[in-house]
């Protein structure tokens, strides 16, 4: 079934498929890619989903040269950036990433022919995924990529959790698929049908109660791999998390709401799981303007701030040593580490070079602290690496421009992590634990919080059904 | 392909260049040390296919490697492989006369290529857009792609098989011949093996004891051909006619061979650049390709591509016409290269000679030529026998049709930075007037009182000159010719029975003739039946005159004269 309807796909000009969690839609997209001829462009929206597309074309030996995934985005500030006059973008809508100002100066700038001729040259089909998470302006993009090439677009209205993000932009699922026929829509489970068919069936019925807005209960389920734990109490909680992360085997990934949580509850497991952070690397947003501004002590402070909080397991001689030289104090210490670090420090507060920065990082880094997220931390120190005083950017915008690079490259999720149900959606691993169902705040959520997991699931909440919201 | 903008810093003679290109043939004229072949050069450079280039020293403006040497080339007419996404559709540019950092409407497609070379010699090519900020660098394999063609370079080359070559270009399969190398390699080392070569191999037994002597058994030695000494190359490989190799043709003949096999190798949609396009060729030969160029093989002028060509010959500039040649001019450093404005298609036409000047003396009408060339040889010998021709200074009428068109002329001509005077009638009043050419640069030779080039010489030349004039153009008629022009002196003096006493100008004197009325004929008659400019011996000319100058020097005639020998001697 999911073959021909590949075949039929790829042969449409203009369509859409619906595609529940788990159906195979990155295997759709794949199936369907090898039915057309040519370079096919795959929008997606999130690094995620984006790393989540490439591996499955690997995994099918779609040679590469026959298609190219990029977020929507990074495709938008390609086209506005290359040609703001053609598409009356301003440089501070670009500088500042004003997403729909920049979409919407992409699909100017895609009513030019010579820009037209740049698309039709590289690529002769289209397909967007995820179209659910597409946004008004997004979706003027896409419509102005269809009226070069054949496009066909992939969505699942229940995983729409970007929506409320939206605000006024937000694209409603009718007139996202009004552009184009919906064709079919896929129905096997086969996330599950390895590991664990009978989760995946039971998943299909939840997904129709959410849409019929029927609870269902938690009790009795009588599905293997599907664990509920009815409980309030946090000590209990984390009890299961510690049990859940001792599993050998698979990816696995605890879900919570807010990426704040994330990293509170990321301490209180010891570290034991990274947090998965979004890619935006908000987090670098104010280390990265304090240690570029501030200079002298204040920019040692800074730095230091920023290793301890988001490293872990540092020695407490360490941190005794730089909080008396951060107080002004002699940092009186014998222990080797600290020694050299103290010694970085003070090179940070005599110099004013940005390299100096670094190698005290580097130095903490020789401490073997376990790091809360690797990924903030490497990135500011790439950050530094790369900033070049020549190029009169300010350290953010040399972090910017490396989530850039970063945005390009797509990613993967870590074995373990700790994870909002935004930053997976379009992710899957073997194991998943909800740590609040219960305070799950739409249906959308919901949905993609259940079907990321392909193994098993468990589930910590305080009641003892899944009440959709209607 | 298309070249539309080219900017250089710093190359070899050049040490600034902004040139709009403008056209799909252009011929690039100008004096040696133009530096028109470093424009060439740079064209080449940085469209170079390959992905070495030895640069030295001497590439660099007065060998100062100081600074980076940057050549910028803006070319249009893209192959659809580079204005993919993932290589330079990004980078597009536009083009409408000027370059636009995005391709606007109204404008041409285009990328910018810029090549620099840093002081340590090394090469990069990239593409640059102000929008995208860092450029981008295109591979060789890439610039391969915009077709960029030297004409008639390593000749000898082009006309083997060997690698990059045209010929090899054109061979579509190379497995057959990789294969006959191999088995011509075999049989060679079996007819040596199979051959008695008594001397050889008992030099070979000598060696073998001699090395068994010193513990190096080589074991039983004997003379084979060395393997690598017969790794044939397909370099020699080359084309032949019978058993005679093309290469020992004509150099003229060659080169066009090669031309047309770099030519078919390249596709169409080519930029071919070449150098004295009429290097060992005849006039016809150089009609004949020129053509070819203009017309791609095609019956309408090319519409695809662009030939863009130097010559030092006056048959390019005649066959092409004015709206694609190319002045080319180098001044301290700086080259500018200049379009000809169509109003002087006449003076191309006829005058070709005048765009391969330095110095150009544009002149009224044929008798102002005929006096400037006629002087050639006198003045010659007050200056080291220096002709015009090693001067660069080259005579040209501006029109054939009367004297009106001289002014323009040498305005057009100024305006193409040549190094112009004037030489002229003062008969008629003109647009521009003398004083604006004057002021525009151009040196204007003229006399005082409104009087044609023949009236001032019968004015200034003392009598015994004008007789000897008289009796130069004499010489050339007939009877009927002689009575004639006799005839028409004495009607013009008012005195037609005065025609029969012959030509002795004091006969005419005495005959009751005014000198002022005499001198007024001889004006008005030589002009009117163009005396001078129909004399076969110009020298003769010359040599009364030039001799003469020296007499009359307070004369308006021998100022005006003196002032231009000591401009084209200046």
């Amino acid at each position: 079934m999911a073959e021909s309807l590949a075949v039929h796909l790829a042969n449409h000009k203009c369509a859409s498929v619906v595609a529940p969690a788990g159906c195979g839609k990155t295997y759709l997209i794949s199936e369907s890619v090898s039915h057309t001829k040519g370079c096919q462009l795959v929008l997606t929206h999130s690094h995620a989903g984006k790393s989540a597309i490439t591996t499955r074309m690997r995994d099918m030996r779609i040679p590469v040269d026959r298609y190219r995934v990029e977020t929507l985005d990074s495709l938008a500030l390609n086209y506005a950036r290359a040609f703001p006059k053609l598409g009356e973008v301003t440089k501070e809508s670009l500088e500042s990433f004003n997403w729909p100002a920049i979409c919407r100066g992409a699909a100017k700038a895609l009513g030019k022919t010579p820009v037209q001729n740049v698309i039709q040259a590289t690529y002769t089909g289209i397909f967007v995924d995820e179209y659910q998470d597409c946004d008004k302006p997004q979706h003027e993009l896409v419509v102005s990529l269809a009226q070069l090439l054949p496009c066909r677009i992939l969505g699942d209205p229940l995983q729409a959790v970007f929506r409320p993000l939206h605000k006024g932009e937000a694209l409603s699922w009718p007139d996202a698929i009004s552009a184009f026929p919906q064709i079919g829509t896929l129905s096997t489970p086969h996330r599950w049908k390895n590991c664990n068919p009978i989760l995946g069936e039971w998943l299909l019925h939840v997904r129709q109660s959410i849409e019929k807005g029927d609870s269902v209960p938690l009790r009795n389920h009588g599905v293997p791999g599907l664990s509920v734990i009815q409980t309030s109490d946090y000590v209990r909680k984390l009890t299961e998390c510690h049990k859940f992360l001792d599993q050998e085997e698979g990816r696995i990934v605890i879900l919570r709401k807010f990426p704040n949580e994330c990293h509170a509850l990321a301490s209180r497991l010891q570290n034991r799981c990274a947090v998965f952070e979004d890619i935006q690397l908000g987090e670098l947003e104010k280390p990265a303007n304090e240690i570029f501004r501030l200079t002298g002590l204040d920019r040692t402070k800074a730095v230091s701030k920023f290793a301890h909080r988001w490293l872990t397991n540092i020695p407490g001689a360490v941190k005794n040593a730089c909080d008396r030289l951060l107080t002004g104090k002699d940092p009186r210490t014998k222990d080797p580490q600290a020694i050299a670090i103290i010694a970085r420090l003070k090179q940070v507060t005599e110099s004013n070079e940005l390299l100096v920065v670094d190698e005290a990082l580097a130095q903490y880094e020789k401490c073997k602290p376990t790091f809360k997220s690797i990924e903030v931390w490497k990135g500011l120190r790439k950050a530094i690496q790369a900033y070049d005083p020549s190029e009169k950017l300010t350290l953010l915008q040399t972090v910017q421009r490396q989530r850039d690079t970063l945005r390009r490259l797509g990613r993967k999720l870590p074995t373990r992590s700790i994870a909002t149900p935004l930053l997976v959606k379009g992710l899957e691993c073997e194991h998943a634990l909800v740590f609040d169902l219960d305070t799950i705040e739409s249906n959308e959520s919901l949905y993609v919080s259940l079907t990321r997991a392909s193994a098993t699931l468990t589930l910590l909440t305080e009641n003892d059904c899944i009440a959709p919201f209607v | 392909m298309l070249l539309y903008h080219l900017c250089i810093e710093r190359f070899r003679g050049i040490q600034t260049l902004d040139w709009h290109v403008g056209g799909r043939i252009v011929c690039l004229v100008g004096p040696g040390d133009s530096t028109k072949t470093a424009v060439l050069d740079a064209i080449e450079i940085v469209l170079f296919p390959r992905p070495f280039f030895q640069f030295t020293d001497a590439d660099f403006f007065n060998g100062d490697i100081s600074n980076p040497l940057r050549i910028e080339a803006t070319v249009g007419d893209l192959p659809p492989d580079l204005i993919k996404e993932e290589k330079f559709g990004l980078w597009k540019r536009g083009y409408d006369g000027q370059i636009r950092d995005e391709p606007l409407a109204g404008c041409q497609d285009v990328l910018t290529l810029r090549l620099t070379v840093d002081p340590n010699l090394e090469p990069t090519w990239e593409i640059i857009k102000d929008a995208m900020g860092e450029p981008k660098l295109i591979s060789a394999k890439d610039r391969e792609k915009l077709g960029m063609v030297r004409l008639g370079d390593e000749i000898e080359r082009h006309l083997t098989w060997a690698r990059g070559s045209a010929l090899n270009r054109l061979t579509e399969d190379h497995d057959a011949t990789g294969k006959m190398f191999v088995t011509a390699a075999r049989e060679a080392r079996k007819t040596v093996a199979a051959a008695e070569l008594a001397e050889l191999n008992k030099a070979a037994k000598q060696a073998s004891e001699a090395a068994s002597l010193f513990g190096a058994n080589i074991g039983d030695t004997k003379a084979g051909l060395d393997p690598i000494a017969l790794s044939l190359g397909s370099s020699a490989l080359g084309l032949q006619t019978g058993a005679i190799p093309v290469r020992q043709y004509g150099l003229g003949t060659r080169r066009l061979a090669a031309l047309a096999i770099q030519q078919q190798g390249a596709g169409k949609n080519q930029i071919l650049l070449t150098d004295e396009i009429e290097h060992a060729l005849e006039p016809h030969r150089i009609r004949h390709l020129l053509k070819l160029f203009v017309t791609a093989g095609g019956a309408e002028e090319r519409s695809t591509g662009q030939v863009i060509f130097s010559t030092h010959s006056p048959t390019p500039i005649m066959a092409l016409g004015a709206s694609k040649l190319r002045i080319v001019r180098s001044t301290n450093g700086k080259t500018t290269i200049t379009p000809v404005p169509t109003s002087l298609q006449a003076v191309v036409r006829s005058q070709s000679l005048a765009f391969l000047a330095r110095k150009v003396i544009v002149c009224e009408g044929k008798t102002e030529e005929a006096v400037v060339r006629s002087l050639e040889s006198v003045w010659g010998e007050r200056h080291q026998h220096k002709s015009y021709a090693l001067l660069g200074v080259v005579p040209v009428v501006s029109s054939t049709g009367g004297g009106s068109n001289a002014h323009p002329a040498a305005q057009s001509l100024r305006s193409l930075n040549f190094n112009t005077a004037l030489f002229c009638d003062t008969d008629v009043a003109t647009t521009p007037s003398s004083a604006e050419l004057r002021q525009n640069g151009v040196s204007v030779f003229e006399w005082d009182g409104k009087m044609s080039i023949e009236e001032r010489i019968a004015q200034d030349l003392p009598l015994t000159d004008l007789q000897k004039l008289l009796m130069l153009v004499f010489e050339t008629k007939d009877d009927d010719g002689k009575r004639s022009l006799l005839q028409s002196l004495a009607d013009r003096a008012k005195k037609p029975e005065a025609a029969t006493v012959g030509s002795n100008l004091q006969l005419w004197l005495q005959g009751g003739l005014s000198e002022p009325d005499l001198r007024l004929a001889l004006g008005k008659c030589s002009k009117a039946d163009g005396w001078f400019k129909n004399l076969n011996d110009g020298q003769l000319l010359g040599k009364v005159i030039g001799e003469t100058l020296p007499k009359i020097p307070n004369s308006s005639l021998a100022k005006t004269l003196n002032g231009l020998e000591a401009w084209i001697y200046g």
